[in-house]
């Protein structure tokens, strides 16, 4: 026990690396540089809306407080664009310019673990987002000596904000530790931040909408608003009330943060350590739960919408109907995002000095270990995870849970994904070309035709049946889609089994799994 | 004490190398020749943990390269064929955090720091950044950085290449202290002469093949059947080109530029001075009688022509 507390304290309190990144990131004028034109731009917006909220002599004291808010407001929101720009821009390069001067070499040849490295990393960007967020202090104070905010609100609202912070900084940490050049990890980390934002800030504005507007008008609301750095005004006095007891929200969106950026280091450590590795089969376990607990935690998120539209629709037997097939729609685009992950669990090929080869098709003990022939158990496993977190949430809300019907379409969609990673690995030599081409076919089938029947729809509506070939069909319309959801699940299945076949005697052909086999 | 067995890579169709194995004891210093992309590196990465064989392992005082990397890494310094320093670093915070890294108590780094500044000859640059140093000096700190744990073995992969003479042979000098301080040293270069003068054992390695492994004078007996011997004299080249050929373990004899002869030979050294006695009294007027040392270069090149296909 005394061991592990000194090997967690010096991990994430005396890290080695952390020290190091730290020195240089406060060395020279560089820092100066940055914090001076980071204060300029705080106190030029700030001066910019104080000036154009306080035009008026008179006024109402209502309209002054009112006034006052949204100035406090504006600078919040300013502090989270600083944040979304700064914190993944901080981590971007750390990993993959290491690995660019090649001192990784030298690192991992001493006594250092993967973990001990990343979370050094991530505390040196996550320490000196802190310093911003201090440094623009007196900023925010000028809202609490004006009257705009109070001392709480700013402390809940700068929690919230670090705890963002820390979630673009792990998203940070995974791209670079993933990118072979310094600016494609910085594209990558911006883009996965913005969509992170966008994400959350949608969910956000649906729960804000309802329970702090006109519907309640009350600070009770899902958790789920803290992780948007934009709402944090709203966000930090919220609360949900457990068994009773009313929970600041900011502790349990500081609860998901940090349990975010442990998948975030662990799929890193991951990326980094290969096969067979503690953090791979970690990962994979963590993927699991989370993906159980991120599809609740999401159906949760959605409850206020959803319990309003409920009230309104289920009392009349149609209505009750249209959630019933409502639900199976919720479950199956739930399911999507998995087509950025499939191509890692499913592709094999070479890789620089890492190999990830083809052992086997299928074998369900090696779900864990990363290899490709866990890929389909695995894929399989996580859209029976997200299942559960779906019917368990629902079922606290007494609704219908997602059908068998679409349950069983999406095993075998999902089954037909991996088979096509499957094929492209069979065309392929290399690891990233078969990654690439097995998302490209993904996108080929679920995206392309989208477009060309819409246009088709739009030309006649006596066209709209040519959706009915469309592979998501069982998730498009209001209609009752199970039995469509048993027909298809059984083509997706016969297609599973036809396009596996080819792959594996492609592969055999070219000696593929010959040559990668051990 | 370190043990090689049968260690091996294979890169999906190729095989880097080929199961070789060897042992050095403590004071060994092992000059791992071979020519660009014969394996040196590959197997020294094996070595250093950063790199998992494909079969067979290594062995360091009983820690297993394969099972116990840890134990392994705490007993071993490697220096790449790369600096890989650090920018904005100054050259005792680059040596802090690799002996943070090593675990090297916080109370005792900053002695460690300089005593290996002092072995490296590095206490007056110990303010300075890294990146203001000279090549030489760089690769001196990088050689101070393998040290600051005090290690047992030493990995130097191609530790002189783009040095300078001076800096060259400060290095050598250095390598040579390290193997009187009791350390194994591996020094992987593919530059001979660097390597003859300090290793008192070389393994040549060729296409992940093992192809020779023992002391220099060892390996040059084990590949050549005949002494070449020069003989110096004054007077006429053919007089004595003739009678040395009539001589018992003269292989072949041939005139090596004026006034010297060149003979292969095949006696022992008892029939080397039975033949120089019959030369002198036979009249000949000698003033140089000397064996030709075989050097690392004729044995690298002797192995390796044709050796692996």
């Amino acid at each position: 026990m005394g061991g592990w507390l000194s090997n967690a304290i010096g991990c994430y309190f005396g890290n080695a690396a952390a020290v190091r990144d730290f020195r240089v990131q406060l060395r020279g004028n560089r820092a100066v540089i940055l914090w001076t034109f980071y204060l300029l731009v705080l106190i030029g917006f700030t001066m910019l809306v104080y000036s154009g909220r306080s035009s008026g002599n008179h006024t109402s004291i209502v309209n002054a407080q009112s006034d006052l808010r949204n100035f406090y407001q504006s600078i919040m929101i300013l502090l989270a664009v600083m944040i979304n720009l700064i914190a993944p821009a901080l981590t971007a390069g750390s990993i993959v310019m290491e690995r660019q001067r090649r001192s990784l070499d030298l690192v991992f040849s001493a006594p250092v673990t993967v973990k001990y490295y990343l979370v050094g990393k991530m505390v040196s960007s996550y320490r000196y987002v802190w310093m911003l967020l201090v440094l623009s202090l007196p900023i925010t104070s000028a809202c609490v000596v004006l009257g705009g905010a109070t001392w709480t609100d700013v402390l809940g609202a700068y929690i919230i904000l670090s705890f963002n912070a820390l979630i673009y900084t792990s998203i940070a940490l995974l791209l670079s530790t993933l990118s072979r050049q310094p600016v494609s990890a910085v594209v990558w980390s911006y883009f996965a931040s913005i969509i992170y934002s966008i994400f959350t800030s949608m969910m956000s504005t649906a729960s804000v909408a309802m329970s702090m507007s006109g519907m309640s008008r009350s600070l009770e609301a899902p958790f789920l608003v803290t992780l948007s750095p934009y709402f944090v005004v709203q966000a930090a006095p919220t609360f949900t009330r457990i068994y009773g007891y009313e929970v600041p929200n900011w502790i349990l969106g500081g609860i998901t943060a940090i349990l975010f950026s442990k998948i975030m280091l662990l799929a890193a450590g991951s990326a980094m350590s290969g096969f067979g590795a503690k953090e791979t089969i970690s990962l994979r376990i963590h993927g699991i739960i989370y993906a159980a607990l991120g599809s609740a935690l999401i159906a949760y998120g959605s409850l206020p919408t959803m319990s309003i539209v409920r009230s309104a629709t289920v009392s009349t037997p149609a209505g009750r109907q249209a959630w019933t097939y409502a639900m199976d729609l919720a479950f199956g685009w739930m399911l999507v995002p998995l087509v950025v992950f499939i191509p890692f669990f499913t592709c094999y090929g070479a890789d620089a000095e890492r190999r990830f080869w083809a052992d086997g098709s299928l074998r369900i003990r090696n779900m864990l270990i990363g290899t490709p022939s866990g890929g389909l158990p695995y894929t399989l496993t996580l859209v029976a995870a997200i299942y559960c977190g779906i019917v368990f949430t629902y079922s606290q809300l007494n609704a219908s849970w997602p059908s068998s019907a679409i349950l069983f379409w999406a095993l075998t969609f999902w089954a037909f994904m991996w088979s096509l990673g499957r094929l492209s690995s069979s065309f392929n030599m290399g690891l990233r070309a078969a990654r690439s081409l097995h998302f490209t076919l993904m996108m080929t089938f679920i995206a392309l035709p989208v477009p060309f029947f819409s246009a088709m729809g739009a030309f006649s509506s006596s066209n709209a049946g040519i959706w009915d070939i469309y592979i998501l069909r069982p998730l498009i319309g209001a209609e009752d889609n199970r039995q469509t959801a048993w027909v298809y699940g059984v083509l997706m299945l016969a297609a599973t089994l036809i396009v596996t076949y080819i792959a594996e005697t492609n592969a055999s052909r070219k000696g593929v799994l010959q040559r990668y086999a051990t | 004490m370190l043990e090689v067995k049968n260690l091996r890579k294979e890169y999906g169709g190729l095989t880097a190398v080929k199961g070789i194995s060897f042992a050095l004891q403590p004071g060994d210093i092992f000059g791992f020749i071979g020519s660009n992309g014969a394996g040196k590196t590959t197997t020294i990465r094996m070595i250093s943990t950063l790199l998992e064989p494909t079969s067979g392992t290594a062995i360091l005082n009983g820690a297993d390269v394969r099972t116990q990397p840890m134990d392994v890494r705490r007993m071993l310094g490697y220096m790449p064929d790369f600096f890989g320093l650090y920018d904005d670093v100054k050259v005792w915070e680059y040596l802090d955090f690799f002996a943070a890294i090593y675990q090297v108590p916080a109370r005792e780094r900053s002695k460690v720091i300089d005593n290996v500044l002092e072995l490296t000859d590095l206490t007056v640059k110990k303010g300075a950044f890294v990146q203001s140093l000279s090549r030489g000096m760089q690769q001196r700190l990088c050689l101070a950085r393998c040290l600051v744990h005090d290690p047992q073995l030493l990995l130097l992969d191609e530790p002189a290449s783009g040095l300078d003479p001076r800096a060259r042979a400060e290095l050598k000098e250095l390598i040579a202290e390290l193997g009187r301080m009791g350390k194994i040293v591996i020094v992987s270069s593919h530059i001979l002469p660097e390597l003859a003068d300090f290793c008192n054992t070389v393994g040549i390695i060729e296409k992940g093949e093992l192809l020779a492994f023992g002391p220099v004078a060892q390996i040059v007996q084990g590949i050549q059947n005949t002494k070449v011997l020069r003989i110096r004299f004054i007077g006429t080249n053919g007089e004595l080109k003739h009678f040395v050929e009539t001589r018992p373990h003269a292989q072949s004899v041939e005139l090596a530029g004026d006034g010297e002869l060149r003979v292969d030979f095949s006696g022992t050294d008892e029939d080397q001075a039975g033949l120089l006695k019959s030369i002198i009294d036979a009249g000949f007027k000698i003033i140089g009688f000397r064996e030709e040392e075989a050097d690392l270069e004729d044995v690298f090149l002797r192995l390796t022509t044709g050796a692996v296909q």
